[in-house]
């Protein structure tokens, strides 16, 4: 009889939207070693977003061994980008876990973290949705000093989420935050590494009720924001964040390095 | 003491007696690992390498008594030791009495296959055959020679273990002790090849063909040369296996009380890995039936399912030529009872390979599965036939399958189009029935793209017009899909419903029946 097979097997042949179907893995083997040989720290606070997009852009492009993530252009050029909102929650399980009986365990949790991932409202409904990977984001310009970005709802092709059909704005509990519509969004439907992460937030937090996911009420105008999860001390909450006034946080991905070695 | 703890005795004890009486004959050899391969060895052993199994005609024979539905028949020249090596297993496991030989023959004096289980009475004068009930439970292993000159349908009644004698009917079975099961009486067949050497004897029809799992018995002798001469047939062989048995494991009592507890083919059962299931759906295309036809086939369902089969490969003249010549040796291709067969002879295979690797585990790998297909396919040969050119169909098919699962990263044990199925469960429940069916399609892009070769291009067709029925599946049930990928939170409770909904609705169209049984598992 065919058995249940966990999302973690089987994510890399789920269809993705905006057209990013991912590239199958040559092997798993390979992935995990990948992922062993990397590590994360954050980049210095910038004013703003954009500031600190083209910080942390500017910074992988100067090393020499960046493993960053990055974008393949039209022209076939690569641009790096900010980690996605799934990208900063793996980095963050990864690295509790990696360092579970040391205090530092919790260093990626102790400041909010931006990500090129976007939440975008529609003018005068309570819809949104949630981009992984924005454009407009990844390729801000350096002088922008907006607090959220214009842009065309409908022409974004993403899954649509209403704001009546859960809990927004307010903690939530556990059981509340594995089945929320928006932190699925969030983490691309990865339902595993979305209870591992509440997991530890409930046990680092000691805390019934945390990770409340906001979102913009009467919407004036289509926009959207950079989606953000915040520091443990502030719960772990996620949302859209004013990209002028919050100024930039973000993690880079550097490669693990051996004695003597440089960045 | 457990079933596999059982066996382990009993197969040493078996091998202990029999080493100074049968000289080993190999068979074939099977290569795990990354290099998988099967050869067939036609007697002649190879120096012991890692990761091989030489496995031998004894091998086969003593596992074969594991298997209610796996009946050997043994081919071969007159002198090789065909009748020896069963006899000697016959004396040793069963005893005089407790077995029987007969040599059936065309003409008024010809043995019946129903002989050693009938009297003759008058009736009124008149003589007439009748089951005696008692005999029927006499023996464990009915040895039939020359099984190919006699009258087919007795032999087809003994060998389905149900004899029907004027209006009589009775079971040649033995009864295993403390539970309601039966252990089935044991056929061995032997037959001279039908050439041009042994002008009397006739090819086996091919409904007795299917009955037997047939192999040549290879001869061995200028390989074992003298080493043959030392080994004879003892007398005491059913005495010395069985107080070796009893001594091994503290047990009491004759063959009769042991032997059906040991060899209860409900305790060797193994389920297959899915991936060794699908193997057998997308081999056969291939090794049994013309290529170029199977995809066009595959191609068909994927048009009419809205897809432009693009599986093409570049034929140099010889790629497809070559199977076509392998499979000219065939006399003919795969029917229903051969996948029992192939799932039998697999079984048998993981189960010889646990017996000498020590773990007398019996479960069945995608490598067992190709083993046996190559086997299954070399016993279906012409007589005379060159060995070996439908294995390296097997190999080919292998080698792909593999190909394909590593560049979709699929985990072992598990099936193409059930990790794509499931990782479309997956994406309907995150972001609804369109990333559901995108998931499929994305699936069949993956799949159906230029080939590397025929075997890559039939297996790839394959796959990918099971997926193409699985969306006109999932299409056609839109809503109740919906609605089990709704309802059902737990991912075990939406793979039941799922299932359910496609045995509901699986005889709408044999199609579904035929291409998304991976579904059931």
């Amino acid at each position: 009889m065919t058995k249940y097979i966990p999302r973690e097997k089987l994510e890399h042949l789920i269809w993705m939207p905006n057209g990013s179907i991912p590239t199958p893995r040559s092997r798993f083997a390979s992935q995990e070693r990948l992922n062993l040989e990397r590590q994360y720290f954050f980049m210095a606070k910038t004013s703003t977003y954009a500031q600190g997009v083209h910080a942390l852009q500017n910074g992988c492009k100067a090393a020499a061994n960046s493993v960053h993530p990055q974008c393949t252009l039209d022209d076939g050029n690569k641009i790096y980008r900010p980690l996605t909102f799934k990208e900063n929650i793996g980095a963050r399980v990864h690295d509790y876990e990696s360092n579970k009986d040391s205090e530092e365990r919790l260093r990626l949790f102790q400041r909010w973290n931006n990500s090129c991932t976007a939440i975008a409202y529609q003018k005068g409904t309570a819809k949104f949705k949630v981009v992984p990977i924005s454009q407009e984001l990844i390729f801000i310009p350096e002088d922008f000093n907006q607090s959220y970005m214009k842009i065309k709802y409908d022409d974004i092709e993403e899954p649509e989420l209403e704001q009546y059909t859960a809990i927004y704005n307010e903690a939530l509990t556990p059981a509340q935050v594995e089945t929320h519509p928006a932190w699925l969004a969030a983490v691309e439907g990865d339902v595993h590494l979305l209870k591992t992460y509440r997991d530890i937030v409930v046990a680092e937090r000691k805390t019934k009720t945390a990770m409340a996911f906001g979102i913009q009420t009467e919407i004036s105008e289509d926009y959207l924001r950079t989606l953000f999860v915040s520091d443990l001390d502030s719960n772990s909450n996620a949302g859209g964040l004013d990209l002028k006034n919050y100024g930039g946080s973000f993690l880079r991905v550097v490669p693990v390095v051996s004695a003597g070695g440089k960045l | 003491m457990n079933p596999a703890e059982l066996r382990k005795h009993f197969i040493e004890s078996l091998y202990e007696t029999l080493d100074n009486v049968v000289s080993p004959t190999p068979y074939i050899e099977i290569t795990d690992g990354e290099k998988f391969d099967v050869k067939l060895l036609d007697g002649k052993g190879n120096l012991p390498k890692p990761d091989t199994t030489e496995i031998t005609c004894l091998d086969m024979n003593i596992a074969s008594l594991f298997f209610d539905d796996f009946n050997i028949l043994l081919e071969g020249i007159t002198g090789v030791g065909k009748t020896y090596t069963t006899d000697v297993l016959s004396k040793a496991v069963f005893g005089p009495g407790s077995y029987n030989t007969i040599r059936l023959g065309g003409g008024l004096l010809g043995a019946s296959a129903l002989e050693p289980f009938t009297f003759t009475e008058l009736d009124n004068g008149v003589p007439k055959s009748r089951i005696a009930q008692e005999k029927c439970q006499q023996y464990g292993l009915l040895f039939i020679d020359e099984i190919n000159r006699g009258d087919t349908q007795e032999v087809f009644q003994a060998v389905d273990g149900e004899i029907h004698v004027n209006g009589d009917t009775g079971y040649l079975r033995i009864p295993i002790p403390g539970t309601d099961r039966h252990k089935k009486l044991a056929i061995f067949g032997s037959m001279n090849p039908a050439d041009a050497q042994h002008s009397s004897a006739l090819e086996l029809d091919l409904a007795g063909e299917n009955r037997f799992l047939k192999f040549t018995f290879p001869n061995g002798v200028e390989e074992a040369g003298a080493s043959q001469l030392d080994k004879r047939a003892y007398q005491n062989l059913h005495d010395q296996f069985w107080d070796s048995f009893r001594k091994r494991t503290g047990m009491k009592g004759t063959w009769r009380d042991l032997y059906p507890l040991v060899a209860d083919p409900e305790t060797v059962k193994a389920e297959l890995h899915h991936d060794a299931r699908e193997f057998i759906d997308v081999a056969l295309g291939y090794v049994s039936k013309d290529p170029v036809e199977v995809i066009k086939r595959n191609a068909g369902l994927l048009k009419s399912t809205g897809y432009e089969a693009r599986c093409t490969f570049k034929d140099d003249g010889n790629d497809v030529q070559r199977v076509r010549d392998a499979q000219k040796n065939l006399k003919h291709g795969f029917v229903r009872r051969d996948l029992k067969k192939i799932h039998n002879f697999a079984s048998l295979l993981a189960f010889i390979k646990g017996v000498k690797a020590g773990t007398y585990d019996a479960s069945v790998s995608l490598h067992d599965i190709a083993a046996s297909i190559g086997v299954v396919l070399e016993s279906k040969k012409i007589t005379g036939s060159a060995d070996g050119s439908v294995l390296a169909l097997v190999n080919d098919a292998l080698h792909s399958y593999k190909q394909i699962r590593a560049r979709m990263n699929i985990p072992s044990d598990i099936g193409v189009r059930e990790l794509v199925w499931q990782a479309a469960m997956y994406a309907e429940k995150e972001r609804g029935f369109g990333a559901y069916n995108s998931t499929i399609i994305q699936g069949i892009d993956t799949l159906n793209t230029p080939a590397k070769g025929v075997a890559d291009a039939v297996l790839r067709s394959r796959l990918a017009a099971d997926l193409a029925v699985l969306t006109h599946f999932s299409n056609n049930y839109k809503t109740d899909v919906e609605t089990i990928l709704r309802e059902e939170q737990n991912p075990e409770a939406t793979l039941d419903a799922f299932r359910v909904l496609y045995e509901q609705k699986k005889a709408q169209a044999s199609v579904y029946a035929h291409r998304l049984s991976f579904v059931r598992g």
